[in-house]
């Protein structure tokens, strides 16, 4: 096995925290009508907090280091904390619209030597753009700060999570990634906000475009039959999430907090808080009945605690969007087959 | 050719890493590069501060590893000329 992962692995089966992402601030200059953001009445981590916070995860051994807001360059310390995190010898990614960045950011950017700046990309005209993001001029600034970046050798990815306000604009999307010569991710997945409001459901994509996308995106696929001590994701083992209040959460998805920073030391939540101890013991296969008899379950890799949390208020219960991928996924291996209905309350798919 | 034992690595300031007991992984985002190090080349990759001559470096493995002075002083200029060719050190003099 590869070195790197056989250690991963290692660090899972050990509980070491390894990646952390952050969210700086919740405080955003654009508004995108999906963000899943809930900003609460309260002040966010101070520069000393901060700071504080940076030397307990690397005591802890995190090495990979996310941040992410809101938008993360709205703060105007933001420098100050990625540079000493640099000295701290974290990796750091850094998740921005890239609408901020000038010349003179790019370049403190750049000198910060960044793993990978991930841009998000929600469409490919100004009209699309703007119809999800607000703002004014809101394409030409993300692609006016993706380009200062990449002029300074900053290695940019373009994220794009697939809706259908945007889906049509998918292949110019592509283009527009293509022609940017930068990686293009997307993702299927519009998340209820932080405190569980599904405003967006009605965006997610409809079932035939899941099928015709998995048709003509997914690497090849092999059903895989998941034993009862398979995880559905490492969610607790490695990697954790800390708001902009100092909380910390299993993942981006779950959240359930696990403590708060101004409270208690990072790593007594880390190997302490119930909910780590809950995931680190329980989250199995063998817990999660429905998914573990479910005819579609070799089909299933979206399955996501966080959203089952707030969809279903079960950390082990199938969630719909994960059914309705496996079943799209199920149609587009065996389009002459009848689609199987998942065990669960989903209607029959089309 | 061998280095020259007084130059003074040093990890590139681009590099990030962290040592998970005694096995460093390296993330260099210049060179797009994951690389984990055993535990010997873990120790020399936290040696190489800029401080630590390529001669020091040896002298503190040869006590630490209990090898020859000069068995150490051929691994560590091995190491660090193969860490200078990816550009995941610095040498000064």
């Amino acid at each position: 096995m590869d070195p790197y992962q056989s250690l991963l692995d290692r660090l899972k089966r050990q509980h070491t925290p390894y990646a952390v992402t952050w969210e700086l601030t919740h405080r955003c200059n654009l508004a995108c009508f999906m963000c899943y953001n809930v900003p609460r009445a309260q002040p966010e981590l101070s520069t000393e907090e901060a700071l504080d916070v940076l030397e307990q995860l690397a005591r802890a051994g995190v090495l990979r280091l996310t941040f992410t807001g809101g938008e993360v360059l709205a703060r105007r310390d933001f420098l100050t904390i990625a540079r000493r995190a640099r000295e701290l010898d974290f990796a750091i990614d850094i998740k921005t619209n890239a609408t901020l960045i000038t010349p003179e950011l790019a370049d403190e950017l750049a000198a910060l030597h960044p793993v990978e700046v991930e841009v998000s990309l929600l469409g490919a005209t100004p009209e699309t753009v703007q119809g999800v993001m607000g703002g004014h001029r809101t394409l030409n600034r993300i692609l006016g700060g993706v380009r200062l970046l990449l002029n300074r050798g900053v290695r940019v990815t373009l994220n794009s999570l697939m809706m259908r306000i945007n889906l049509h604009e998918r292949e110019a999307m592509m283009a527009l990634a293509r022609e940017l010569g930068v990686p293009h991710r997307m993702v299927f997945k519009i998340s209820p906000d932080d405190d569980g409001n599904d405003k967006s459901r009605g965006q997610q994509l409809p079932f035939e475009d899941m099928v015709t996308l998995y048709g003509e995106m997914c690497e090849p696929f092999q059903p895989r039959p998941g034993h009862p001590r398979a995880r559905t994701c490492s969610v607790g083992l490695h990697a954790c999430l800390i708001d902009p209040y100092g909380v910390v959460f299993p993942c981006i998805e779950l959240r359930i907090p696990a403590g708060s920073l101004r409270q208690q030391p990072f790593e007594t939540i880390w190997r302490e808080a119930p909910i780590f101890r809950e995931l680190r013991e329980r989250h199995t296969l063998a817990h999660m009945p429905a998914c573990r008899t479910c005819p579609l379950q070799t089909y299933c890799e979206g399955r996501c605690s966080g959203a089952a949390w707030k969809e279903r208020g079960d950390l082990y219960a199938p969630h719909t969007l994960a059914c309705r991928q496996a079943q799209a996924r199920y149609h587009s291996l065996h389009p002459a087959e009848p689609i199987p209905s998942p065990a669960f309350f989903l209607e029959p798919a089309p | 050719m061998s280095l020259p034992d007084h130059l003074t690595p040093r990890r590139h300031p681009d590099t990030a890493f962290r040592v998970f007991e005694g096995e460093a992984v390296l993330i260099s985002p210049a060179q797009n590069m994951v690389r984990t190090l055993n535990v010997t080349g873990s120790r020399i990759w936290e040696l190489m501060d800029g401080e630590h001559s390529i001669a020091d470096i040896a002298a503190i493995l040869s006590q630490e590893f209990e090898v020859s002075t000069a068995h150490a002083l051929s691994s560590v200029r091995a190491f660090v000329q193969e860490l200078a060719e990816r550009q995941l050190v610095q040498l000064a003099s």
